[in-house]
């Protein structure tokens, strides 16, 4: 695997000349590249509660940046970078190394113009120095890891944006079936994360699932297609308990879309809000297994397929009718939302649970029953913060970014459907691009009728931010974009 | 099996917990769609013995309303549908549409509107030819699969029976309501709703009389193979059809709806004008709303639309899987 490859719309600098809009015009500057930041050492594996330390790479990990400027001749108009990392979450620590790296590698940029988002895969390296604990002596250490992956990532940024281009763009709607709302309701009330479907007391799924996959097209002035940004509603964690490092379905996704459309097109998988959603099948799995067997894919091949059907049908339509010439407008705010409180009944219930927990993880040396004490303590220093401080906020970053008639909007979550489908119905935009896990280490957002149902995902412990909050980051985003159009 | 975006559901929640059928989503109010949308296209085929393709049948859950209020005679969706199947698989072919669970869904756009118009647009496709270009796309990379995997020796059951559902209980509120909302409407005598009202206040009078009215209900299950067709005879919420597919234990469960009205032939030639006109309302099958909806309220949701409730839907899902799974 190179370690990046770039895609620099190679043109002819005459072609260039020639293909430059009239003086007075924005116009849009593309550059795109894929880096491998994959580890050639053993790493802990991020996104489940016990240690895995990696056996081996079974889908090389990337980060997937596309460079966007607006130019009016030679002053630049704005600016955009979207990175998608094949990571869970963008922790603190990474994003703190590699804005150090950024601010080296490329400071004309703003920090705030990046959007950095992860793909929720549960197979990627872990980010945070502590998190995980193994006796293995050769297990590359989170710190290390990241500044590997700030570094190539940083370099590759920068490669890039020099090499940037006038390139023309499209965008479109298509479908997919791959998210399934991993939260079932049963006859009593409650919900269940992965709760059992064939159970007498199941009654429905808890939510809508938004299959829409959103994609853009970037295309050199030759129209050759150069990158595509490619949003799906549901997290990358189909083999999320795998032992070695693995990009989930954008692995296959990628090599999907790399076959139909060139080896050399940069695809930047951006996850839309899915934080009761899951690639995992939640009934009828019998015929949906049935079909793949005959297809003789995988469950990962089977999702890229249908990722990529959605890309195709999307692309058929719009790539004559691609423009040049597009309005290119990036806001960042920090917004302050209102954290979900913690109750009294919710603070004696953890406390008990993390004092039980985490004495079984000093007696037995149990890592899970610790990293499940945490989980639980964390509620208790929560409430008792409460005293002094009865409201609290959380700030998180926000980033809408226009182009042309569709807007990318971020969010730090795990962001419940059902706020993205508002953001998607109130949107002044033609196409709303919301994507979450975006510029930090967002925990679960829940909507209102999942917190009434509970589960893992719903209860405290998942939620930083509640309801109350997730509708305010609604009403604040479409501020943001609506204020764009 | 397939999959086919075509199904939205065309209930909206908004902050105060009520539901709209149709409701704005671009309210500052609105907080949700109320459930699911089921995207499965299930497909089964049949050839001849020389393998030439003979008959599909498509499950598709949604109802074909897309030109619900024009004034054309239409077959709506399924027209343009079976169209392009024909085109692609012979003229000869009968396409049988069958509409899956979809009480709660509808073809109408229900937000992103803009977006999937750009698209139909630049296809420069009529909304009818855009929801058949997705189900042929459904049919198609389900055929691509299983034209080489046909069976011939399947084993082939049908069971028929009568289910008696408990009926949706009418309160007194309801019928307060309703009595007051008939009693407008009589200055309005072709107003339907008059007659919607009135039949609920019917109903509640009779309680006295039959305080657990039951509605007969016929339920068809064919099981073809791996695969089950079970049938009612309701606009069925989508939560119970994921409820029968969920605990099926058929590879493949075809749910469909608006199936066979009502278990008598007819009204008794003696029953009362009322009972008649019950009869009529109830035997194409009303609304059957989940639990979630009968909260929310709304038209399709409220007891107007309404003769069998959630408790009668869960007894005809678990009728229904007992009928199914005695067949595996």
């Amino acid at each position: 695997m190179n370690a990046v490859y770039r895609v620099t719309l190679s043109l002819l600098l005459v072609a260039v000349v020639s293909a430059a809009p009239q003086a007075g015009a924005a116009t849009l500057y593309v550059g795109a590249a894929s880096c491998d930041i994959t580890p050639d050492q053993p790493v802990f594996l991020s996104g489940q509660f016990y240690a895995r330390v990696s056996k081996g790479v079974s889908c090389p990990i990337t980060a997937n940046i596309l460079i966007l400027e607006s130019r009016d001749g030679d002053k630049s108009l704005e600016q955009a970078i979207v990175i998608s990392m094949d990571t869970v979450v963008i922790r603190e620590p990474f994003s703190a190394v590699f804005k150090e790296a950024m601010a080296k590698a490329l400071p004309e940029v703003d920090f705030n113009k990046v959007i950095l988002a992860a793909t929720h895969t549960h197979s990627a390296p872990c980010q945070t120095d502590g998190q995980y604990e193994s006796d293995d002596p050769n297990v590359m250490q989170p710190s290390k890891y990241n500044a590997f992956a700030a570094e190539k990532m940083a370099a590759a940024a920068a490669e890039t944006w020099k090499n940037r281009r006038p390139a023309k763009f499209s965008y479109g709607l298509g479908h997919a079936v791959v998210a399934y709302n991993r939260r079932a309701v049963y006859a009593d009330g409650t919900a269940v994360m992965y709760g059992k479907t064939n159970d007498p007391n199941f009654r429905a799924i808890e939510g809508m699932e938004d299959h829409d996959v959103n994609s853009m097209f970037f295309c050199d002035m030759d129209d050759k297609l150069v990158a595509m940004l490619v949003n799906v509603s549901c997290p990358s964690q189909e083999v999320e308990h795998s032992d070695t490092v693995d990009a989930d379905y954008w692995g296959e996704v990628r090599k999907g879309l790399h076959k139909a459309y060139g080896e050399e097109v940069v695809v930047v998988g951006l996850c839309g809000a899915g934080g009761d959603m899951s690639p995992h099948l939640r009934y009828r799995q019998a015929a949906d297994d049935r079909m793949r067997e005959l297809r003789k894919l995988s469950r990962n091949e089977e999702i890229a397929r249908r990722v990529v059907r959605g890309v195709d049908e999307a692309f058929e339509v719009v790539k004559d009718h691609k423009a040049a010439d597009v309005v290119l407008k990036q806001q960042s705010k920090v917004l302050e939302l209102p954290e979900r409180i913690v109750t009294k009944a919710e603070y004696e219930s953890c406390k008990a649970e993390a004092e039980k927990l985490l004495k079984q993880a000093a007696e037995t040396g149990d890592r899970g029953a610790r990293g499940k004490g945490n989980w639980n303590a964390r509620i208790a220093a929560r409430y008792e913060k409460l005293a002094e401080n009865p409201h609290p906020m959380f700030a998180t970053q926000v980033n809408v970014l226009r182009i042309g008639d569709a807007v990318i909007c971020t969010n730090a979550f795990e962001l419940y459907t059902d706020f993205g489908i508002q953001m998607k119905a109130r949107s002044k935009a033609n196409l709303t691009f919301v994507v979450q896990l975006a510029n930090g280490g967002g925990t679960y957002l829940p909507s209102e009728r999942a917190v009434k149902g509970g589960g893992y995902g719903a209860v405290i412990q998942s939620n930083t931010v509640g309801p109350e909050g997730g509708q305010v980051l609604v009403e604040e985003t479409l501020n943001m974009i609506n204020s764009m159009f | 099996m397939g999959h086919a975006v075509v199904a939205y559901n065309r209930r909206a929640v908004y902050a105060d917990g009520s539901a709209v059928m149709y409701g704005k989503t671009n309210d500052p109010s609105f907080r949700a769609i109320e459930g699911m949308e089921d995207h499965d296209v299930n497909s089964m085929f049949f050839w001849d013995m020389n393998d030439k393709l003979l008959v599909m049948l498509v499950n598709v859950s949604c109802p074909s309303q897309e030109v619900e209020s024009n004034r054309l005679l239409s077959s709506d969706y399924w027209g343009p549908t079976r169209d392009q199947l024909r085109k692609k698989y012979g003229q000869h072919l009968v396409v049988v549409g069958l509409c899956g669970a979809a009480g709660d869904q509808s073809p109408h756009l229900r937000y992103r509107q803009a977006a999937d118009d750009r698209m139909t647009n630049l296809r420069k496709l009529d909304r009818l030819q855009e929801i058949a270009r997705r189900i042929v796309r459904g049919v198609d990379e389900v055929y691509d699969v299983v034209q080489n995997a046909k069976e011939e020796n399947v084993v082939l059951k049908h069971q028929h029976a009568v289910l008696d559902l408990p009926q949706r209980i009418v309160t007194e509120a309801e019928y307060a309501a309703c009595k007051a909302e008939a009693e407008r409407l009589k200055a309005s005598p072709g107003d339907g709703r008059g007659n919607w009202n009135a039949r609920v206040v019917a109903r509640y009078e009779k309680l006295k009389s039959d305080p657990h009215p039951v509605l007969p209900t016929p339920v068809n299950v064919l099981r073809i193979g791996d695969t089950v067709l079970c049938t009612n005879q309701f606009e069925l919420y989508t939560d119970f059809a994921i409820q029968i597919k969920a605990r099926s234990k058929a590879v493949q469960t075809f749910v469909v709806q608006l199936a066979n009205g009502a278990a008598q032939p007819q009204p008794p030639d003696d029953a009362s004008e009322d009972d008649k006109n019950d009869w009529h309302y109830a035997s194409g099958g009303t609304y059957l709303p989940s639990e979630r909806a009968a909260k929310g309220g709304g038209y399709g949701a409220v007891i107007q639309s309404n003769v069998v409730g959630p408790e009668g839907g869960q007894v005809l899902v678990e009728k229904t899987l007992e009928m199914i799974n005695a067949m595996f």
